[in-house]
């Protein structure tokens, strides 16, 4: 799956629900409804209370390509991933 | 900004909408309200609307904001990271290519009158085919002056001229006349005209953006189903301002899309109550930011800008600053600053901060502030206000809601005296600005406030009196009555059904539009406008949009040998988090981010040999006058303001590397760089209160704002829309 598709596709979430055994859970973040703008992480500070300078749940920008001649089309992507402890 | 009657608050009908093109709008990150536009977008509009899965979003800014972080998520959508202050250029030359392709809706604009849109099947019609005169001043050609009698407009319907309201069908779009030696022209060829005055070419290297940009989106934009082009304070924060933001109301109307299902859509009118005022005051006079206020001096032309044309409540406050040291028009007595922090925010705030410390200009000074603000710690009177949140009030919202709404505002913190209703702060000497205000007019002996304030039997002494009485008239009924469903609900809601949000109509569904004027005629020519004056060169303005980059208060574009002395130009934006002034004493906010950098691109990095991290040394074409006698009192203090000056007009920045930022630009989010709220050690008397340095952390832009180059101690400002120049000042930035 790339990191550009928007969805799980079905057959990978089929075959994995299909799989014999325990299942093991995972939080699955839907990063395109991420538009980093931090909440999660305040809301992580006022639930948990912790203290400043630490925090359970931050989120990272990361910036991918490079946009250096305004004749070309640019060609940058940016993503906001946040990062829950799991707790 | 307010083309009646577009204005800043128009936005997207997102769910419906299959092409949206942002202009300077910081959505998902910034605007109001930024989490409900950012839901309807990714989730309404990308996910689960019926055009989901073509829907493509086109963020036009010179930054690569979170909107187009998300727009380009899935590879469909784009970033056109046009240079500031070209807004003008990308606009008309949109205007340009549809009229010259005919990808306008023809039926549509050819509509004259309430009558043949009904019959028609439209609920809207457009000026387009009105008679302007070419002759100064520009008006409509009105029926009496065509000999036909009583009428504001006069079409032409196969040639004759024909009173607006006659007209039984459509009437000529692309048409002229001469009319008793007078030439006139549709609204639609005179657009058509001025529209054409660049070539497209010429548009793009003004925007430099790739060539056929301009032309590839207007075809996709009129191929969609249902193209928004929409805005908030980007384009129209520009000394074109007001023609940038009408040429982006006008490129709607061209699709037919304006209170359509899916289009550009003012939502609703809130829900309102009232107080009666019998005898109430009124302001009056002459404002002293000349706002609203028509120039009749002596003189043919005025020495200071009058912002005649301009139309809402704001007010020019750059303008207000200047001309208060001045003392023009006039000297003032007192000031009091509320819900402001102009010390601060302002661009170029040398000259608001030398205000605030010159005597002479403002002997006598209020603050109601919630901090020891910028702008408060200057002023000779500190009237502590709670938080803007903690009063009793009420607010709207804005679309895409489309339904109607109104959310009560109740303080959390302290509580409300059951029996006088005054509001009991948890610190002893706070009161809500509300209360504030009230006590303040009560002092003064204003009528409408204290005992009878509100009519007979209704005393107005507190902010919870005043609501009371506010929410018992009108769409409301209930008072502040804690039983009953107003407070119980926090507000009135309007049930958001499909049936509730939009009605069908033979030409296609349009949204309801609660509360307001549902038929409508759409303005695209200005004729107000046309027939003001720029109060310093005495030429009329315009009444369609111009192309124009930068202008000083005399309309003339900036020397562009200024550029090759400070090739870069200033950019600034608001981070998701933080609001302007009253956020970064927060420290959980604060440590998000714990600083700002100036943000250059790759390929200026490379020219200037840095990485990030590095520090550079900008300056401004003005920023070398705090060196001089104007700026004496703040040059005293500069050093407390702004540590990072080095003198002779030169500040330091730490930078930092991104290809968010487009090439050319210096740009600096706001918020930062605090030197109030606690940033800086500050007493009350001999005792030290609280403060942070971690408030103060990062840097501000403020102070390298480019003055008028006429007026030389302001910054440049819309002569028509009396908005500040908030992006491109020209800058010189070196490697230390
Ligand atoms: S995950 Fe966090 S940063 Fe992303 S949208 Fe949700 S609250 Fe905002």
């Amino acid at each position: 799956m790339s990191e550009r598709e928007t969805f799980m596709p079905d057959e990978v979430l089929a075959a994995s629900l299909a799989k014999k055994g325990p299942k093991q859970y995972t939080l699955w973040v839907d990063l395109e409804y991420c538009v980093g703008c931090h909440a999660c992480t305040m809301a992580c500070k006022a639930e948990n209370n912790t203290p400043l300078g630490v925090d359970y749940n931050r989120v990272t920008e990361v910036e991918i390509g490079e946009f250096k001649d305004p004749q070309k089309s640019p060609d940058v992507r940016v993503y906001f991933i946040p990062m829950p402890c799991m707790h | 900004m307010n083309l009646p009657p577009y204005e800043i608050g128009n936005y997207c009908d997102y769910e419906h909408c299959d092409y949206l093109i942002s202009v300077g709008s910081n959505i998902t990150q910034a605007d109001y309200p930024m989490q409900t536009r950012t839901r309807y977008l990714q989730k309404f509009a990308k996910r689960t609307g019926p055009d989901a899965k073509k829907f493509k979003h086109v963020v036009v800014d010179p930054r690569f904001s979170n909107a187009a972080a998300k727009a380009t998520h899935n590879g469909v959508g784009e970033w056109v990271p046009l240079k500031p202050a070209s807004d003008g250029y990308f606009l008309l030359g949109m205007i340009q290519w549809i009229l010259a392709n005919n990808r306008f809706k023809k039926e549509y604009l050819t509509i004259p009158n309430e009558l043949v849109a009904k019959e028609k099947g439209y609920r809207t019609w457009t000026d387009m085919t009105y008679l302007v005169g070419i002759t100064e001043p520009r008006t409509f050609l009105s029926g009496k002056n065509a000999g036909l009698g009583q009428s504001d407009y006069v079409v032409l319907v196969n040639g004759k001229p024909t009173m607006f309201q006659e007209a039984t069908g459509k009437a000529d779009l692309d048409a002229s006349i001469t009319i008793k030696g007078v030439e006139y022209k549709t609204v639609f060829r005179l657009l058509k005209e001025r529209a054409a005055e660049k070539s497209l070419a010429e548009c793009e290297a003004v925007c430099d953006i790739p060539a056929g940009t301009i032309a590839r989106l207007a075809g996709e934009f009129t191929s969609a189903k249902r193209p928004v082009i929409e805005m908030f304070r980007g384009p129209v924060q520009q000394t074109n301002g007001w023609y940038n933001g009408q040429a982006l109301c006008i490129l709607n109307i061209l699709v037919d899309n304006i209170d359509r299902k899916g289009g550009y859509i003012s939502g609703h009118a809130a829900y309102k109550g009232d107080v009666k005022a019998e005898n109430g005051r009124k302001p009056a006079g002459i404002r002293v930011d000349t706002a609203k206020a028509i120039y009749n001096g002596k003189k043919p032309v005025s020495t200071r800008p009058w912002y005649s044309a301009y139309s809402t409540m704001r007010g020019v406050t750059p303008n207000f600053f200047s001309n208060v040291r001045m003392g023009y028009p006039y000297r003032i007595k007192a000031y009091l600053n509320y819900y402001n922090d102009p010390a601060y925010t302002m661009p170029y705030n040398q000259e608001t901060i030398e205000a605030l410390l010159d005597l002479k200009a403002m002997p006598l000074t209020f603050s109601i502030d919630a901090y020891m603000g910028e702008t408060t710690s200057l002023c000779d009177y500190v009237l502590p206000d709670t938080e803007y949140l903690e009063r009793i009030g009420g607010f709207k919202t804005y679309p895409p809601v489309k339904t109607q709404v109104w959310g009560v505002r109740q303080p959390v913190v302290g509580t409300i005296d059951p029996v006088t209703h005054d509001y009991k702060p948890i610190r002893p000497d706070n009161r809500t600005g509300d209360d504030i205000l009230i006590m303040l007019a009560k002092e003064c002996g204003l009528p409408t406030f204290g005992k009878d304030g509100g009519g007979k039997g209704v005393d107005l002494n507190n902010s919870w009196q005043f609501w009371d009485e506010y929410y018992k008239h009108k769409d409301f009924g209930d008072g502040l009555d804690p039983e009953k469903p107003l407070v119980k609900m926090g507000g009135k809601f309007q049930n958001p059904s499909p049936q509730n949000q939009y009605e069908s109509w033979p030409s296609g569904d349009y949204t309801i539009f609660h509360g307001g004027r549902k038929v409508r005629m759409l303005m695209t020519y200005q004729e107000k406008v046309a027939t003001y004056k720029n109060s310093m060169t005495g030429k009329y303005m315009d009444g369609l949009p111009l192309y124009r980059t930068i202008v000083d208060c005399l309309e003339q574009p900036l020397d562009p040998a200024i550029y090759q002395e400070y090739p870069f130009q200033l950019h600034t934006w608001k981070e998701t988090f933080h609001t302007q002034s009253r956020t970064m004493n927060n420290l959980w906010l604060a440590s998000i981010k714990p600083q700002n950098y100036a943000e250059i691109n790759p390929a200026d990095a490379e020219r200037l040999n840095v990485k990030t991290g590095d520090w550079v040394k900008v300056k401004s074409p003005s920023s070398e006058m705090i060196e001089s006698d104007q700026y004496q009192n703040y040059r005293k203090n500069i050093s407390h303001y702004y540590p990072n000056y080095l003198g002779k007009g030169w500040f330091k920045f730490q930078i930092q590397v991104t290809s968010r930022i487009r090439p050319g630009l210096f740009s600096v989010s706001q918020s930062y760089g605090r030197f109030g709220a606690g940033a800086r050690k500050w007493y009350m008397g001999d005792k030290e209160q609280p403060n942070d340095q971690r408030v103060a952390a990062g840097f501000h832009i403020n102070p390298l704002y480019m003055t008028d180059p006429v007026l030389k101690n302001r910054v440049l400002i819309d002569p028509v829309g009396g908005a500040t120049q908030s992006y491109g000042t020209p800058l010189r930035v070196e490697r230390i």
